[in-house]
């Protein structure tokens, strides 16, 4: 297994274009926050640090950016037939996906709390110099980074997994992407169950108090769509590479 | 008892209703450059990907020194396996490509200026795969299988995109590989090209086996045979048989005078011919070139057996 990581980290090093997908993304939300700490009026400013905009939704729109990096992680592979080699040094298949899972959590990890570390002093340097009053709850600030680590983790396995399934890098961008952007909301709305679907539960895992289920339950949908994408990954694995 | 680098058994692969593979069996040696012939189609490529865990087979068995392949230990480090040159990534380096494939081998990064050195792509270390000829990127598929420095080596249509000089190169690295002990497996259509290099030779068609034999022995296959017309074939037969000659009288559905003689010169049948008092319409000598064999032995319902 230690040999599948270090292949699979280097991959990640190796790959320039993966390797942006989470830059963009921080570099995005920084670039966002200094807008929103410039030019946007004080009013619309949250004044708790754990109710500020860039920290509950900034979080929610790099799920997408993190699910388009765990769908690349294993996409990629497919796309490039570079799974034929993958597979001979990593015969059993469900150690390449457990790799890849591994690795692509930590980079969703790592890339939620670069983008806390890229927003923290940007909103510091915001409300200093606007002279903003904002109170620095630190209990539910914590709070709210720790679903939003767990969100974009399980966001960026999603991704990981439902490329594994389907084995077809660009079916699998363009029905994850059309699906969070465009499809989800109009299911939801229609059959009433719009907290139910992935899209939703990564904001519900995020932001909690603003959806009808919550943050656990919210969490616990997200873990479940997971759970189902693995399933029929381990499935999809078992196809035959020709 | 030694075990066979390679031991394919009864092996079949369907797809719906047709059959890639059917009931295959064969042997690869170690220390022996074994050639995989077939024409395009012949499910060559379908048995090596069943062979290294790639493709799940509907029956029977492919084993690599005794196991299946991925119950190896370490497989990439005894089996090196060049399957299709496009199969990395065009945007990374040759050098950063081969670091992946040590490290997924769990070789040490210094394996990788050796195997660049033995496939003459120092120059090229640097460079983005993209930019590879498709020669190149075989050679670059040769190195990643070679990291390992395995005891089989699994090559599908290595000579693809590789110009003379290239093939002359291949067929050394090959034979270098063979003489240190290590088993060679590789695929070809073109039975020329691995008469110059291979010790044994597996000719598969539709799937099915049609002949496992040293590449001496189909080499005497080919050469000279003679081709007579007589209206009392059946005596001159007898005649030709009880002097040694093979002879082959299936020659055609609606031909009963006809008949293809091995072993004896045109000559030599005229005069048995002559003293039995048999009378001969036609006699010709055809000289058959392997790529003939080879077309016969392919031949749908005519093959060697």
């Amino acid at each position: 297994m230690s040999a599948s990581l270090g292949a699979e980290l280097r991959k990640l090093r190796h790959t320039r274009s993966l390797l942006a997908v989470p830059v963009v993304a921080v570099v995005v939300t920084a670039a966002a926050t200094g807008v929103l700490m410039t030019w946007i009026e004080a009013s619309e400013i949250s004044d708790r640090l754990s109710m500020h905009g860039p920290l509950r939704f900034g979080p929610t729109n790099i799920g997408l950016v993190l699910l388009v990096f765990g769908i690349r992680a294993f996409g990629d592979e497919a796309h490039h037939g570079t799974l034929t080699a993958a597979l001979l040094a990593t015969p059993h298949r469900h150690r390449l996906l457990v790799a890849k899972s591994v690795v692509s959590a930590a980079i969703a990890a790592a890339t939620c709390a670069v983008t806390w570390v890229a927003v923290l002093p940007i909103t510091a340097a915001g409300v200093a110099r606007r002279d903003l009053d904002m109170t620095v709850d630190a209990g539910a600030t914590a709070a709210l980074f720790g679903r939003g680590l767990a969100a974009m983790v399980l966001v960026a396995l999603l991704g990981v997994a439902f490329a594994a399934a389907v084995r077809n890098r660009t079916v699998a961008l363009v029905a994850g992407i059309v699906w969070i952007a465009l499809a989800e909301g109009i299911v939801g709305g229609l059959l009433r169950i719009g907290e139910y679907l992935p899209g939703a539960a990564v904001s519900g895992t995020v932001t909690g108090g603003g959806h009808d289920l919550g943050a656990v339950a919210s969490a616990a949908v997200l873990t479940c769509w997971t759970a189902v994408a693995y399933l029929a990954a381990l499935v999809g694995l078992r196809r035959d590479i020709t | 008892m030694s075990t066979a680098a390679v031991e394919v058994s009864g092996l079949t692969k369907r797809y719906g209703g047709r059959a890639a593979v059917d009931d295959l069996t064969f042997t690869v040696a170690s220390g022996r450059v074994t050639g995989f012939l077939g024409p395009n189609g012949a499910g060559k490529t379908t048995t090596l990907r069943i062979l290294l865990g790639l493709v799940q087979p509907t029956a029977g068995t492919a084993l690599v020194f005794g196991d299946r392949y991925r119950d190896l230990a370490r497989p990439t480090s005894t089996v090196g396996a060049l399957l299709d040159a496009s199969g990395f990534h065009p945007g990374r380096r040759v050098r950063d490509e081969l670091a992946i494939h040590a490290a997924a081998t769990g070789v040490d990064d210094d394996r990788i200026a050796v195997v660049l050195h033995d496939v003459g792509l120092e120059a090229a270390a640097a460079k983005r795969v993209g930019q590879l000829s498709l020669g190149m990127r075989q050679r670059l598929g040769l190195a990643a299988a070679l990291l390992g420095e395995p005891r089989l080596l699994v090559l599908d249509e290595p000579g693809n995109g590789l110009d003379p000089a290239g093939m002359h190169w291949l067929r050394s690295l090959v034979r270098r590989h063979a003489a240190g002990g290590a088993a060679v497996l590789v695929s070809s259509h073109v039975l020329a090209e691995l008469t110059l290099f291979a010790d044994d030779v597996v000719v598969v068609n539709h799937g099915r086996l049609v002949s496992q034999s040293s590449i001496d022995d189909l080499l005497a296959a080919g050469g000279e045979r003679v081709v007579l017309s007589s209206p009392q074939r059946a005596a001159l037969v007898d005649i030709l048989v009880a002097s040694g000659a093979a002879v082959e009288v299936d020659v055609g559905a609606d031909d009963a005078t006809s008949a293809v003689v091995t072993g004896l010169s045109a000559a030599a049948i005229g005069d048995l011919a002559a003293a039995a008092g048999l009378a001969l319409h036609q006699l010709r000598t055809e000289v058959r070139s392997l790529e003939d064999v080879f077309l016969e032995m392919t031949d749908d319902g005519e093959g060697i057996r």
